[in-house]
């Protein structure tokens, strides 16, 4: 749009986004945001061998149920393509009078290629897991390992320095004890002086057993401690192993995702040309035809229908699993396990919430910066600047239009419900059903 | 009653004019912009983005295997060597591509006696959109011939928000805030363990505030002393106004020096 005027002005969005009445919203969703990121960086940490058992299976589990579902929406949709594409040939060769459908032969090889593909990368996937919890189990060896023998030195040495203070306490009575003991053997002593001598001697080492019981009490306390310390540090390593070696797999995988999509897109390209031309003469035929036109989005509604309601069901029975599978481990584990994925899912959802909701803000502030700049007769309006000079600043002008606009409703500004199914559901578009 | 309708219209006019002076003198039309991200999708640079990703991964392969069993002064060697290739292909790759466009922006500019483009993205409102000529002069087969004039002087300024960045109290007060925010996080990691989630969502919002609270003390001052220098100069040399550096794409007045010596 160009504008009319002879002036140039600017506006402080910052400034109008925080006067903006859906701001409020807007707020509440980066906190929600926020907290979500906080909960998945404060996740517990699993302290002991149990735990980190359960965690490790936990994930292995929630991996395989993602791959299960991943598997299943890629079969649905090349079922749901592949039938969608099956219809519109028939359609097609009913119409142009054909024999076969178009691209059948076509549509057979290509399923193959893609079957062959999906195969492949489910037993590397497989084997990746396998590699990762045999690398695990030996890094919480390593680590137990390494643990039991600081631990048993710090015990030894604990052990060495209680023998020598009670060898020392031994030294410093030796004198006192003997001239005791001598009193003792004297058979002419008192049955008094007997029993004075004995209550002291017994005195004697009750005082250094209470001492040698104390050091010992503080070197317990000292070795707990210290086990504790040993501990969380072979869970933060366990952690951290654990972490950089699920980057690594999710790496590989993605990259042999992509090896396999690039083989794939090439392979499917060649049939896919062939099918092209082949639909190219038959659909420019079709689609001069309104009945057979409404026939084909019939067709395509259709498919499209039951796919997304697949999905829907599919993605809740997913979700359920893994709520399941994190409550089960947190049972079996003693502690709460935290499901990365679903949070990342959630905070994901709320972002893409929070960006409908900047960019409606967004569309209104520019529907009135036009309002305001073609009453104030300017022609362009800056909305980002670092110092004004003798431009025109209608910031205040488009606070008061926005202000003085219809209050919007809590429904109409939000875009989804937070709990429903994302708006990413991928949409069905058989390959080259139609041009 | 003529008289009296003259003299209104006089009043009219004096007031425009006073509430405008330099609004009326200034010649709009030489404030084009581009959409540089439709310059991005174009299948040249798509393409050489593909190619640049390639290689990024195949480097970063070979890196993970380059690293292993290195001491961690090899590793930072390596990873110095690896970067400095990955920069070599990002030049090799979009330099050229660049070049094309920056000329192109540059001979429809110049065809249209524009003084300033500037990115779409800072424009709310009006302005010359050259985005199809742009593309469509990008488009065309052989070299683009760069225009003999160079840029009129512009009304438009704009100024090097990187160079500011880098004086001391720029820093000390990024510093300042990068400090407080780590602290506030990690406050706020401790006081969330353990807590509900009602609880965590109060001192999530505890923790948004006192951010808040710690930008108005850290950087504010700094961001309204940086507004006042850029606004003096601008006035000083008679402009519209000044924008960053970043956002503009084509002629323009530069105004950084000024700055950066009224900011020191």
């Amino acid at each position: 749009m160009i504008g009319h005027g002879n002036a140039a002005g600017y506006i402080d969005m910052d400034k109008i986004i925080d006067s903006h009445p859906l701001h409020v919203e807007l707020d509440q969703l980066q906190a929600q945001i926020t907290l979500l990121n906080g909960q998945a960086q404060n996740a517990p940490v699993p302290q002991t061998d149990a735990q980190r058992q359960a965690q490790a299976q936990m994930e292995e589990q929630l991996a395989a149920a993602d791959q299960l579902f991943q598997q299943e929406m890629t079969q649905r949709r090349m079922y749901y393509g592949q039938r969608e594409a099956a219809a519109i040939a028939a359609l097609q060769a009913h119409t142009t009078g054909q024999a076969t459908p178009i691209g059948q032969q076509l549509g057979a090889q290509a399923q193959k290629i893609q079957q062959d593909a999906l195969k492949a990368y489910g037993d590397y996937q497989k084997q990746l897991f396998t590699a990762d919890g045999q690398h695990l189990q030996a890094v919480a060896r390593q680590l137990q390992q390494e643990t039991g023998l600081k631990l048993a030195a710090r015990r030894a040495q604990l052990e060495r320095q209680e023998t020598d203070y009670q060898i020392q306490l031994a030294r410093q009575s030796q004198t006192q004890r003997l001239n005791l003991k001598t009193q003792l053997e004297d058979l002419n002593i008192s049955q008094d002086q007997r029993q004075q001598a004995e209550s002291q001697l017994a005195n004697i080492e009750t005082r250094e057993e209470a001492l040698i019981n104390s050091l010992k009490a503080r070197d317990n306390a000292d070795l707990k401690s210290y086990q504790e310390s040993l501990q969380r540090d072979a869970a933060t390593r366990y952690n951290a192993a654990r972490v950089s070696m699920m980057n690594d797999t999710n790496d590989k995988l993605k990259a042999r995702q992509k090896q396999m999509n690039d083989q794939l897109r090439t392979q499917l390209a060649g049939l896919g040309t062939q099918y092209q031309q082949q639909v190219a003469n038959a659909n420019a035929q079709l689609e001069k035809d309104p009945k057979t036109r409404a026939e084909l989005d019939k067709i395509h509604a259709e498919n499209q229908a039951q796919y997304s309601a697949e999905f829907t069901k599919a993605l809740a029975a997913y979700q359920q699993t893994r709520k399941q599978l994190v409550a089960k481990y947190s049972a079996i584990g003693h502690m709460q396990f935290i499901d990365d994925a679903a949070l990342a899912d959630e905070a994901q959802q709320l972002s893409a919430q929070r960006r409908d909701l900047y960019s409606k803000i967004i569309d209104q502030v520019q529907a009135q910066v036009g309002e305001v700049a073609r009453e104030r007769g300017v022609a362009i309006v800056f909305s980002s600047i670092r110092g004004a000079g003798h431009a025109v600043d209608l910031t205040d002008q488009v606070i008061k239009a926005i202000a003085a606009l219809p209050s919007p409703s809590p429904e109409s500004s939000q875009s989804s419900d937070t709990n429903s199914v994302p708006s990413s559901t991928p949409s069905l578009e058989p390959s080259g059903s139609r041009s | 009653m003529h008289i009296r309708f003259i003299s209104a219209i006089a009043v009219a006019i004096v007031a425009a004019l006073a509430l405008a002076p330099q609004a009326l003198a200034v010649d709009i039309n030489d404030i084009g912009f581009v959409d540089q991200s439709a310059i991005g999708a174009l299948p040249a640079f798509a393409s050489a983005q593909v190619q640049f990703s390639q290689f990024r991964d195949q480097t970063a392969r070979d890196f993970q295997a380059a690293i292993k069993g290195k001491s961690q002064a090899d590793q930072q060697r390596i990873y110095g060597d690896f970067n400095q290739k990955l920069a070599a292909k990002q030049h090799e790759l979009f330099d050229p591509l660049l070049s094309r466009a920056q000329t192109a922006i540059a001979l429809v500019a110049a065809q249209k006696s524009m003084s300033v483009v500037v990115d779409k993205q800072i424009v709310i409102y009006g302005g010359q959109d050259i985005t199809k000529d742009v593309l469509s002069t990008i488009g065309q087969s052989g070299v683009i011939v760069p225009p003999v004039n160079t840029p009129p002087p512009s009304e438009v300024g704009y100024v090097d928000q990187t160079q500011i960045d880098q004086l001391p109290k720029a820093k000390a007060a990024a510093q300042a805030f990068a400090q407080a925010r780590q602290q506030l996080g990690q406050q706020m990691q401790t006081q969330m363990a353990g807590k509900s989630q009602s609880d965590q969502a109060t001192i999530v919002a505890q923790f948004n505030a006192k951010l808040k609270d710690e930008q108005k003390k850290d950087i504010q001052p700094l961001n309204d002393e940086i507004e006042k220098a850029v606004s003096d100069v601008a006035r000083k040399h008679k402009l519209l106004l000044v924008i960053d550096q970043a956002d503009r794409v084509y002629g323009g007045t530069d105004v950084t020096a000024d700055v950066l010596s009224s900011l020191k």
